[in-house]
């Protein structure tokens, strides 16, 4: 019988701390890399629509703004899966990773992010900051 | 006169729908009939519809637990029709990932054999111990299970020096942990009374139902795609393959504890051997007219990737064969000759994962025939009876 041999191992996690955390008083640890919401930065997007082609899941959709006469990203994040995948095609690195993952509402609503009228400016035309790794 | 006794949609082991149709004579089962299709998501004529880009992350979801598995296969069989070279160290990240995918798809699955035969202490531990493995796989990658990390031409993140440390650090902690399971498997009375000689394939069985993984090993037969037919960095890394002969649940569960050690050890080589450079090159969106296959090893056998593309930035055609649809029928075989409450032991034994299997409308291998049923055909044909 070697039985004992696991409840050694019981008597002694007796003594020791839970391992499960309480989550919503006790803040979890996020490692650094961690993929939370992706968030556009309307100043550096130039409106090429390559993230919208790119997304797997049809999270991002390209919306006209008649008064500037532009177009630009409209993010569904209860669509999102976190895959990164816009930050990876941007070549104008409009596109920023951030670590918030605490996206849970009672209204799906709240989670569409069209940006207002008034924050889009006119396209700043330049060159891209890096080279795209799909061509 | 044997009785009927339909077990499922709703599967006595995981949560999973799949029907199982037990002619059992009093207590002892005597014919099984498998009814698969109920998971069935159309994800292969939706891979027809999306591009190669975002079929990475679709291939992603087709099993969440072997994911990493799914990814390679996916990124290494449009490889190989542009073909593309990717850097070395990108074939070695990639070697590290699939194990520690490993490491946590056999953690979790012994588990819950542990939970299945009455063994809830040891399932708990080894999810506890999972922990550090998903930790391991956050930290590389960004995310818990589907760590989207695989990319076509290569990997997207690098590993640097201090989560080279951090993650030789988590798996001694492991290799430690291992030893006690590999005790405790392989001594226990408990564990040998509901897993010894329970469910056994015989070495012929498992070869002509066309067993694959841990279930093929179990029965004593040398098969890993790793081995025979090396991909990635796999041909460049020393590891040997456990073989049990005994063909039961207790061999399958212990053909996965030694893999545990046996990625270990691998991880530890690719850490220590990562070579410098890229990891990543640029690749064209369009892929060429071609006919290709990949194989890998997931975790729970081989998996397999079919790709017919015509020159456009959508396949044509992708076909996936995934290892739970392989093992379902070796398992249902074996299950003939035992009693009614060995059945979740024997299921969990194969490592079952129905969504996996269920892009498949039907296919009977039992009376050595295999063709393919639309879903009218099936209805016509179970009407008739």
């Amino acid at each position: 019988m070697s039985i004992p041999k696991l409840i050694t191992e019981v008597v002694r996690t007796l003594f020791k701390k839970p391992v499960t955390r309480h989550y919503p008083f006790e803040k979890p640890e996020i490692a650094e890399g961690f993929r939370g919401r992706p968030v556009l930065n309307i100043d550096e997007c130039v409106g090429c629509g390559l993230c919208a082609r790119d997304c797997p899941t049809g999270a991002i959709t390209m919306v006209f703004y008649s008064k500037t006469k532009r177009r630009a990203p409209s993010f569904d994040y209860s669509k999102c899966i976190f895959c990164y995948q816009c930050i990876d095609t941007c070549p104008w690195e409009a596109i920023k990773p951030s670590k918030e993952f605490e996206l849970s509402t009672p209204d799906k609503e709240t989670l569409k992010l069209k940006i207002p009228e008034e924050e889009v400016k006119p396209i700043r035309r330049r060159p891209p900051k890096k080279k795209p790794w799909f061509r | 006169m044997s009785l009927l006794i339909p077990i499922g949609p709703q599967h006595p082991a995981l949560p999973e729908p799949e029907r199982f149709i037990f002619k059992v004579d009093g207590e002892v089962i005597v014919d099984v009939d498998v009814k698969i299709g109920f998971c069935h998501r159309g994800v292969e004529k939706l891979m027809t519809k999306k591009t190669y880009v975002q079929n990475i992350y679709l291939s992603e979801r087709i099993c969440g637990i072997c994911n990493v598995a799914h990814t390679t296969c996916y990124v290494q069989l449009v490889e190989k029709a542009l073909d593309l070279e990717v850097p070395e160290r990108a074939q070695f990240i990639r070697v590290i990932l699939n194990e520690l995918a490993r490491i946590h798809s056999h953690l979790l699955i012994i588990g819950i054999t542990g939970e299945e035969i009455g063994f809830e202490t040891i399932f708990m531990y080894m999810w506890r111990d999972r922990e550090i493995v998903m930790r391991m796989i956050e930290d590389i990658t960004g995310n818990r299970v589907i760590s989207a990390l695989n990319t076509i031409g290569g990997v997207r993140r690098d590993i640097s020096e201090e989560q080279k440390e951090r993650i030789k650090k988590g798996i001694s902690i492991l290799r430690e942990r291992f030893k006690k399971y590999q005790e405790v498997f392989t001594e226990d009375s408990t564990v040998r009374r509901r897993l010894c000689e329970r469910g056994i394939i015989s070495k012929s069985d498992a070869i002509s139902y066309g067993a694959v993984g841990p279930v093929i090993r179990g029965s004593g037969v040398k098969y890993d795609v790793r081995i025979c037919y090396p991909y990635q960095a796999y041909d460049r890394i020393p590891f040997d393959m456990v073989i049990y002969e005994e063909g039961d649940s207790l061999a399958r569960v212990l053909v996965r504890i030694g893999e545990l050690f046996t990625s270990a050890d691998i991880i530890e080589y690719a850490l220590d051997h990562l070579p410098k450079g890229d990891i990543r090159v640029p690749a064209p969106r369009k892929v060429p007219e071609n006919d290709v296959i990949s194989l890998v090893e997931a975790p729970r056998g081989e998996l397999f990737y079919h790709l017919i593309s015509n020159g456009t930035d959508r396949p044509y055609r992708l076909k996936v064969k995934t290892p739970t649809f392989s093992n379902i029928y070796p398992i249902a075989r074996a299950m003939i000759g035992e009693t009614i409450p060995e059945i979740p032991a024997i299921l969990v034994s194969m490592d079952p994962c129905f969504s996996c299997m269920d892009r498949l409308k039907f296919i009977d291998i039992r009376k050595g025939k295999v063709w393919i049923w639309s879903d009218r055909d099936i209805r016509r044909h179970y009407k008739r009876r």
